[in-house]
């Protein structure tokens, strides 16, 4: 099974919490980004995500004045982190779960952001779909279900 | 529509193999779909109220899609912001 690290996106841009939504819309422009990762305050500090979809849904939607909002007004804090060893099908399943599309890739610290996109281009789930079973037993290696016997 | 979602979600997620299953096992039909007259701000609206994404854009037939990217990426939005008047 592929691993978050390795289809993950690893060019994360962050940006303060106290920055404009005006100034997080320029900075997603420019860089081509669906999602920015929002600074810690301190190494306690959760990780909090501001995406297109809080903008839209939160500013666009409402005729709000971007230059006069905040970026934490709007992001989700602490958001849903992913460990870097975890499998692509788990990533898929703890989205499918929880409902996010992307999530920061954590270890020590911020070392790069997994999405939906990320899983559909560049994981192996079309050429090697594992099935239930599979997962099970990866999961389980220890299960009577899970022990290969040859004869 | 069949999106990326649908497929991350109902497909990789469960360990499905995407050869052995068809489109209309995962998409949304119907779907909200969105006249091309409709003012960007309603549209943010409609997809904030509904949790939606994307909508196709009809008139007599498909005339295009529209996303959430297009409004945050070309809409006046940021420069512009248009208070609408939904509830007055």
């Amino acid at each position: 099974m592929m691993k978050a690290q390795e289809i993950m996106t690893k060019d994360v841009v962050t940006i303060r919490g106290t920055a404009t939504v005006a100034e997080a819309v320029k900075l997603m422009k420019e860089k081509g980004l669906r999602a920015l990762v929002v600074d810690r305050r301190t190494e306690v500090d959760p990780y909090g995500m501001v995406t297109e979809t809080d903008i839209v849904y939160k500013v666009a939607a409402y005729g709000k004045d971007p230059q006069k909002m905040r970026v934490y007004e709007i992001i989700t804090k602490p958001c849903i982190v992913v460990n870097p060893e975890l499998g692509v099908e788990y990533v898929a399943r703890l989205f499918a779960n929880t409902r996010i599309r992307r999530a920061p890739v954590i270890k020590g610290g911020l070392i790069g952001v997994i999405s939906i996109s990320d899983i559909l281009q560049k994981s192996d789930f079309v050429e090697k779909p594992k099935s239930n079973f599979e997962l099970y037993c990866d999961e389980n290696p220890g299960a009577l279900e899970a022990r290969i016997y040859e004869d | 529509m069949v999106t990326e979602t649908d497929i991350v979600y109902k497909v990789a997620a469960y360990g499905e193999d995407p050869k052995q299953m068809r489109v209309y096992e995962i998409m949304t039909k119907p779907c909200i779909v969105v006249p091309p007259d409709l003012g960007v701000e309603y549209v943010a609206r409609l997809f904030a109220n509904t949790r939606i994404r994307r909508a196709p854009v009809i008139q007599g037939g498909l005339m295009g899609v529209i996303s959430i990217s297009d409004i945050l990426k070309k809409s006046d939005f940021v420069e512009k912001p248009k208070r609408i008047y939904i509830e007055d």
